[in-house]
């Protein structure tokens, strides 16, 4: 079926008129962008280490998994989470400190390079002393810097001595009870 | 002599200025950060802020950020696509995958390097898994201050 | 010309010929064009499509070098000039880029920039531009045939077919507006238009307006600018040409490309839009004054705010269209912008005609 010339005249001006509309309205909707008054209008961008119109880790979600932070007064040093971390991360050294129930955690170490924020740890903390915080970061330009210590360093000749001295009064005061 | 020393180190300052300020990246997106660095470039975590675009070929880039685990067999894919960059050139390990292994480490998986820095030389490594965009921001203005020196 | 007679007077007084001065001043006026000219406009181009496009996208574009990032460019330039070559460049691929960028740069000496800033101002200089954009087609081809790579081969090839389809109807929105003003020379160009928008060559009738519209979107496709750019875009053939270059060169391709726009941009301005005419009679007061540089740049400050609107309104259409694929834009510009442009050429005869016989 051959259209008369008229007609694809009509068809072509048609398409023409239709394609500088369509270009046309289509710079129109950009208008609302530039002054960004509206909600989806304005401009979203988060400026994250300028103070102007950027999120602080408070906005954060409750339950966002950032650097874990272990509260070594708290810690029982029972190394469960060093057994159940799934990355081998974590790496604990504990010894008994005056009796059974006070433990001496050495060496607390989380190397956050390895760490792939699972949060199992967290869950298995007894004490509920190993936690997330909302910090993230910490880029860096060396992989040693990326592991956090929070023990309380190598045990001293002087302490274990009184830790000693300390234990050997508890066996006495238990055999002077008998 | 002095006076010269400080025209120089003037000019110098400029350079690494620039150079800081337009890093053009290539992302070699082999894992799953991938998706929080395509979040960071976007609209809500601009990284065209610090001067930053993305380039599709690596002869025009100065930054390779490289996401995930790298396996045996991906290794000289990247090492070809570093190579292919010309000279002052930096890699931006992003993820745990991408600084030594992660759950893909050597005494799990028998296949990936253990961390990017085994093949490439790495400028800045990023924790988090995936990092935060905030975090590879991060990144990217620990080695802006690395390049500024 | 009167910079050229102020250095080679200058020289004069170091005793050397005017014979002899020709050879310092040919280099210096280069050096001098290519910083004072060439750089700040495709800088101050780069700079604004850059941040208008962050704009339209709801973001903030570059914001850290610099105040609101206006050292941006500056830094891309210093940054990409510090760069190593590439090893893997042959010297054909050279030789073309080469002959790209001077077809590219020779532009600069038939620039209108004001009525005393016009270097050369022969009867043809309209053309001269257009056919530097042809040369600048033929280049980027042979430069992309020559590189043996997938991406340039197409993007060569893509280039050198969107620049046959956008010439036609650029050349003949062009002599529309030759046969109102009855010469191609700048200054004559220039005489018929007023300062006012009613007496710009665009507005006379419907005809010239028609001719404007052709004569910007047929400038996207021979030069492929965005939206048109479809032989030389990242996502469709992932750089084209320019995927294979790096520093210097890419530096050199990247101004090429800036630089051309902003000259179809003035060149339009220049044609259509009143060009660099000043309101109530300034310009005839300052000359008679002899306040020469102030009328220099009132009229560069005239022309480029035009240039600049159109380029912002080119930036607009581009952000916020698709880009058009690489066979629709041939298809387009052969069958929707020379139809228009053929049917604005007979309405501008017709009214010239008319004007000579009444």
């Amino acid at each position: 079926m051959r259209r008369s010339v008229f007609s694809s005249v009509v068809s072509y001006a048609k398409d023409v008129i239709w394609g500088m509309r369509s270009i046309f309205k289509s710079c129109l909707t950009a208008i609302p962008y530039l002054s960004g008054k509206h909600d989806l209008t304005k401009e979203v961008t988060e400026q994250y280490p300028d103070p102007i119109s950027s999120k602080t880790p408070d906005d954060l979600p409750p339950r966002s998994r950032g650097m874990l932070n272990n509260d070594i007064e708290r810690c029982s040093g029972c190394r469960d989470c060093e057994a159940y971390c799934p990355v081998t991360c974590i790496r604990v050294e504990a010894e008994p400190a005056t009796d059974e129930t006070q433990i001496w955690v050495s060496i607390f170490d989380i190397d956050f390079s390895k760490c792939m924020f699972c949060g199992i740890c967290t869950e298995v903390c007894a004490p509920g002393s190993l936690r997330h915080t909302r910090i993230y970061g910490g880029a860096s330009p060396r992989l040693s810097d990326m592991v956090a210590s929070f023990g309380r360093g190598p045990v001293t000749e002087t302490q274990r001595a009184k830790w000693a001295e300390r234990r050997k009064q508890i066996e006495d005061e238990k055999v002077r009870l008998i | 002599m002095k006076e010269n020393a400080l025209y120089l180190s003037t000019i110098g300052r400029v350079l690494d200025w620039s150079r800081s300020n337009s890093l053009w990246y290539t992302t070699a997106n082999i894992g799953c950060c991938s998706d929080e660095v395509l979040n960071t470039l976007g609209c809500r975590y601009d990284l065209e802020r610090f001067g930053s675009i993305p380039q599709v070929d690596p002869r025009q880039s100065d930054l390779l950020i490289i996401t995930g685990a790298v396996s045996y067999k991906m290794a000289p894919h990247l090492r070809a696509l570093y190579d292919l960059m010309p000279s002052p050139k930096y890699v931006l390990a992003v993820g745990s995958c991408a600084n030594c292994g992660g759950p893909f480490a050597p005494e799990i998986s028998y296949s990936t390097a253990p961390g990017v820095d085994r093949i490439l030389p790495v400028d800045i490594y990023v924790p988090g898994c995936p990092p935060r965009p905030e975090a590879i921001m991060d990144g990217l203005l620990a080695l802006q201050e690395k390049i500024r020196g | 010309m009167n910079a050229f007679l102020w250095v080679s007077s200058w020289l004069e007084g170091f005793g050397l010929e005017q014979v002899e001065s020709i050879w310092i001043l040919a280099p210096l006026g280069l050096i001098f064009i290519f910083l004072f000219i060439i750089v700040p406009s495709s800088m101050i181009v780069a700079y604004l499509d850059r941040k208008v496009t962050a704009d339209f996208q709801a973001r903030v574009g570059p914001n850290r070098a610099g105040p609101a990032g206006v050292f941006q460019s500056w830094a891309d330039f210093f940054k990409l000039l510090q760069k190593d070559r590439n090893s893997e460049v042959s010297w054909s691929e050279e030789l073309w880029l080469a002959i790209h960028t001077m077809a590219l740069y020779s532009t600069v000496a038939v620039l209108p920039l004001g009525s005393l800033m016009l270097l050369v101002d022969t009867d043809m200089s309209v053309f001269l531009p257009f056919w530097a954009a042809l040369v600048v087609a033929l280049g980027t081809m042979l430069l992309g045939l020559s590189q043996k790579t997938v991406a340039g081969w197409y993007g060569g090839i893509r280039v050198a077919t969107q620049a046959i389809s956008g010439a036609f109807p650029a050349l003949v929105a062009m002599i529309c507006v030759g046969l109102r003003a009855g010469s191609f020379r700048w200054s004559g160009l220039v005489a018929i238009q007023g300062a006012a928008p009613l007496s710009w060559t665009a507005f006379s009738n419907p005809f010239q307006f028609i001719a404007l519209i052709v004569f910007l979107v047929s400038g996207l496709v021979l030069l492929a600018i965005p939206p048109m750019d479809a032989a030389l875009s990242s996502p469709d053939v992932s750089g084209g040409v320019a995927a294979h270059l790096s520093g210097r060169r890419l530096v050199l391709f990247k101004m090429g490309r800036f630089y051309s726009f902003y000259l179809w941009a003035v060149i339009a301005s220049v044609l259509f839009l009143g060009g660099w005419k000043l309101p109530f009679e300034i310009s005839e007061n300052l000359l008679e004054q002899g306040k020469i540089q102030l009328l220099h740049f009132l009229e560069l400050c005239c022309l480029m705010t035009k240039s600049l609107i159109l380029i912002l309104l080119v930036i607009w259409g581009a952000r916020v269209n698709p880009r058009t694929r690489v066979d629709q834009i041939t298809d387009f510009a052969w069958t929707v912008l020379s139809p228009f442009a053929l049917f604005a050429l007979i309405g501008a005869s017709l009214v010239a005609g008319w004007g000579v016989l009444s």
